[in-house]
């Protein structure tokens, strides 16, 4: 059975004695030979003095109260939780390649941009598009370079578009973005088959539309079949279409977005690629673009011209920089690792497991009792597909959020829940083509297992999970502003 | 193909399915969108191959030695001990992501945590959130925040910011329609303050300060024009060098409500310039907090009444509040904060306390050198590990090139002079060494 490590570790400000923190005297002396007096530190720093030993014992203590990929399944729904070879860590530690200043002229840093520059042609030939820049440091700063390019780009042409549209269906970060853009978001309903429907878009769209936002397929595992008469519409209207690419999982290699009348889109190179989550990133959000559009990207970008690779700077429209220096290349790097490992067809294979992995666990678990697939159709999914429990809820009293943390205690992750928000009582599940059968059919028997126990014994799964490092948290506690605590120094104004 | 399943498991589910391989399946599916890639250029390689690849490539690559390096804009050399390393390449942090089920993801929500903490010690501030990605985007979104919070579309940016910062920052406020105005960095122009209290009188949501700045000074006045700031009703955002925290007063000693760095000199490798560190830090106010962009850890309890750790305030998020989140972050940079966290711990409050007045002291020592090889400064404010030259009748360029022409990356250029930085690595012997170098390089460009 399985049962999390719990170790009740104390966090490290109990591990060893802390006195204020404030400098001593050979400190205090030695500071102020150079700052003034006024300038040097008053404020306590309470941060332990550790043996590395007790470091390292906490650190794999709390790893071991944590679940990743390398544990088992991790079917976050638009995650694309997959296996992260261990091999792109590898070259990622390259001294070669990881001690390199950013500071440094382009002549001493040939191989770096070759990788830029290799990586981008391979993300413009998977995608059907013409140039991409890598700087965005992940989807959602992808997102928002494409909303400024839009902007950019009416701005140029002088006129006024101040409106992007989004299915309902969008993940947040598509309205946020396109808000941060100082963009109206305009939301549109999906129809019944869970798809934009474009009489519905012909409706909204205006002069004043910069343009859609949309995920192809969509958040709900379908894909938007369609996405031609939607693109012309935009189009027509001198609108532009933006691919979010958190699901590109579900068709690389064998449909690109760029064919479908994209004009720009971002990919998640910690998702379709498979470089690690990190407990919540880094990622990488390249953005690609049509050649008509290159001169808006963020500067600088890789070129190759008179057998170097070169920044170019100069691009006429530019919407300037969003990061630092040229975003999160070893990043980049790790995912470069992974297509060159994979090839084409190792690609293609990968993506077209993922939607059959996802088809044969969505049989399983759409016939469930109490589970709904949404849209309620049997229509083949892409690599993710979405489930209501909305009756299960009804019939028991038993929510999507208990469920998933009773499957929890099977030592396996829950899906996403509550996403889409359109959909009641929601369970998003993309498995990956990184699971084999007898995974996926732990995972279904698991899923029915605890349906089943909500029919029988509602209480087991109410009180759940019961087998993980904590039981159920009370989340409003910590959210509450007379009972949060978000450091430890919190309350503690003494300095 | 090693990182997919058996071909065994993919006969037997197609089987189910009722297709009798993946093409006739997809196309099933995807029909005519199904488009022919030209794929000759892009086979698989096998793993001894792509190493050696990948080790071809990065001999490509000049690597300094980082007792060599002395540019410090945003990255610089960065000393990764050998356990930080080993424990943020474990598995279970390394390929989990963001603590959606905290019961399962306790580890990485208590290390996030422990992060926030160590940072609010460190910067004086009571609530950290656990990433941005860089330090420009986390100056960027600070700004965003005091719009929010203040209202008015102005915000007035330091001369002295450089490119690295104020092209983000540009780029973020083009976006937002807020408009920045520049003024002169006190420690270069001892008349600043006047000027910038009548800007501050036409109405602005923020003062971003440096400090100390990326030329390396630190504003003794710095608490009056934080007093000033504050009594025009704007913000006062301190952007800092997390290495000057431990000994020089942090920005809450001195009056910040926001205060943003780049994490990476406590910890990251340098990576050609990524992944690194967005450090995020408001005053413990309610508005404040509820206005920040960002993940927030927080301590909590189970229903059983235990101790456990979760993300908090998430209805200022874009997965709950959509387009009036106060950002549209997903993906942060969670990874880099563990790691920062764990270097820091290795080296304690006693190793980070000392090693701050060991840079402290090296940069002085290299000041006083230099300076008698006819190098002054624009500023006679004091500083902690930066600071900036110009040499008598010596065209920097020209200088910087020759320097590098001897294995140094001698600094950040700017119209003020060649900033210098210390960092992790420098000894008394490597200073020696390059000021030695300097006088040299001088000599010949002076009289050549
Ligand atoms: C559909 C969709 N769009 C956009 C994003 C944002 O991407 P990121 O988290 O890389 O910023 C996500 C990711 O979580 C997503 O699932």
């Amino acid at each position: 059975m399985f049962r999390q490590a719990r170790w009740r570790e104390p966090t490290v400000f109990e591990l060893g004695e802390i006195g204020d923190g404030v400098l001593d005297g050979d400190e205090y002396r030695r500071a102020l030979k150079y700052l003034p007096e006024k300038l040097v530190r008053r404020s306590g720093l309470r941060i332990p003095d550790l043996p590395e030993f007790q470091v390292v014992r906490h650190f794999t203590r709390l790893s071991q109260e944590n679940y990743g990929v390398d544990l088992g399944i991790y079917p976050l729904g638009s995650c694309t939780m997959k296996y992260n070879p261990r091999i792109s860590e590898e070259v990622a530690a390259l001294e070669g390649l990881r001690d390199i200043s950013p500071h440094q002229d382009e002549e001493e840093i040939q191989g770096v941009l070759e990788v830029m520059y290799r990586l981008s042609r391979i993300l413009s030939l998977l995608t059907g598009m013409d140039e991409f820049s890598l700087q965005p440091a992940a989807g959602a700063q992808g997102e928002f370079v494409g909303v400024l390019i839009m902007k950019k780009y009416f701005e140029v042409r002088g006129e006024e578009r101040d409106e992007i549209i989004v299915p309902d269906t969008a993940h947040g970060t598509n309205p946020a973005s396109a808000k941060m853009g100082g963009f109206k978001v305009v939301e549109i309903p999906s129809d019944e088959r869970g798809m934009v429907n474009p009489r519905l878009l012909r409706e909204v769209v205006n002069e004043r539309t910069a343009g859609l936002m949309l995920t192809n397929p969509n958040t709900l595992g379908l894909f938007e079949e369609n996405i031609l008469e939607i693109a012309d519409i935009l189009h027509e209207n001198g609108s532009l279409l933006y691919y979010d690419g958190a699901n590109l999982n579900a068709i690389v290699g064998w449909a690109r977005p760029g064919d479908m009348g994209f004009d720009i889109v971002h990919t998640n190179l910690h998702k379709t690629f498979s470089t690690p989550h990190g407990g919540g990133g880094p990622g990488s959000g390249p953005v690609g673009v049509k050649s008509f559009l290159r001169d808006f990207l963020p500067v600088p970008i890789v070129v190759y011209r008179d057998g170097m690779y070169r920044w170019e700077w100069g691009l006429k429209h530019s919407i300037g920089k969003v990061h630092m220096f040229y975003g999160n290349f070893l990043v980049a790097l790790r995912a470069y690792t992974y297509i060159l490992s994979m090839g084409l067809e190792g690609l293609r294979r990968a993506s077209s497991i993922a939607v059959m992995n996802s088809n044969y666990l969505f049989r399983k678990v759409s016939r469930l009792r109490g589970v709904e697939p949404y849209p309620r159709d049997s229509r083949m999914r892409m690599h993710e597909f979405v489930v209501s429990l909305e009756s299960l809820r009804r019939e028991t009293g038993v929510s999507a959020r208990d469920v998933a943390k009773r499957i929890l205690d099977y030592g396996v992750y829950a899906p996403t829940t509550y996403f889409p928000i359109i959909v009641p009582e929601a369970l998003m599940v993309e498995p990956t083509e990184t699971v084999g059968k007898r995974d996926l059919d732990h995972y279904a028997s698991v899923v029915e297992r605890v349906v089943e126990e909500a029919y029988n014994e509602p209480d087991k799964i109410i009180n759940s999970p019961v087998n993980t490092t904590v039981g159920r948290l009370d989340e409003a506690y910590g959210s509450r502003p007379r009972t949060m605590k978000p450091s430890e120094r919190w309350g503690r104004r003494d300095g | 193909m090693t990182f997919l399943p058996s071909p065994s498991d993919v006969e037997a589910i197609l089987n189910e399915l009722g297709f009798k391989d993946l093409d006739s399946f997809m196309e099933s599916i995807l029909g005519g969108f199904i488009t022919e890639i030209p794929g000759e250029d892009l086979p698989s390689m096998d793993q001894p191959s792509l190493l050696r690849y990948m080790e071809d490539l990065s001999k490509r690559n000049r690597v300094y030695s980082p007792e060599k390096v002395y540019a410090g804009w945003g990255v610089e050399p960065a000393f990764v001990y050998p356990a930080t390393k080993y424990l943020v390449g474990r598995g279970e942090f390394l390929t989990s992501y963001t603590p959606y089920q905290p019961e399962m993801s306790q580890g990485m929500l208590q290390a996030l945590y422990e992060y926030q903490s160590v940072m609010a010690e460190l910067l004086g501030l009571e609530v950290v959130n656990s990433s941005m990605y860089d330090g420009a985007s986390a100056l960027a979104e600070a700004i965003l925040l005091a719009y929010r919070v203040a209202g008015r579309p102005r915000i007035l940016l330091p001369k002295t910011l450089p490119p690295h910062l104020s092209r983000v920052v540009d780029t973020y406020l083009y976006g937002a329609g807020l408009e920045t105005v520049n003024y002169e960095d006190p420690t270069i122009n001892s008349d600043s303050l006047s000027m910038v209290e009548s800007l501050l009188r036409e109405g602005v949501s923020a003062l971003v300060f440096e400090f100390p700045s990326s030329l390396g000074y630190l504003y003794e006045d710095v608490d009056k024009l934080a007093d000033l700031v504050h009594s025009y009703g704007a913000l006062f955002i301190v952007y800092t060098d997390l290495w000057s925290t431990p000994i020089v007063a942090p920005p809450g000693d001195i009056g910040a409500d926001v205060a943003v760095a780049e994490g990476q000199p406590m910890g990251l490798y340098m990576g050609a310039g990524g992944p690194l560190l967005g450090v995020f830090a408001v005053r413990g106010e309610q508005r404040l907090i509820r206005n920040m962009p960002g993940r927030l850890i927080g301590e909590t309890r189970t229903m059983d009444g235990d101790k456990a750790y979760t993300m908090i305030l998430q209805t200022r998020e874009q997965h709950i509040r959509r387009a009036n989140a106060t950002s549209n972050i997903c993906t942060n940079e969670a990874l880099s904060a563990v790691q920062v966290l764990i270097n820091m711990l290795i080296m304690g409050r006693g190793g980070l306390v000392s090693k701050s007045l060991e840079m402290m002291e090296l940069a002085h020592r290299l000041a006083d050198m230099l300076e008698r090889y006819g190098g002054s400064q624009p500023s006679s404010s004091p500083f902690h590990r930066r600071f900036t030259m110009v040499f008598d009748d010596v065209d920097l360029n020209k200088l910087y090139d020759r320097l590098r022409g001897l294995g140094y990356l001698p600094g950040n250029l700017s119209g003020y002079g060649l900033s210098m930085n210390i960092n992790f690595f420098h000894t008394v012997e490597a200073i020696e060494e390059f000021a030695s170098s300097v006088g040299v390089v001088i000599e010949d460009v002076q009289t050549g």
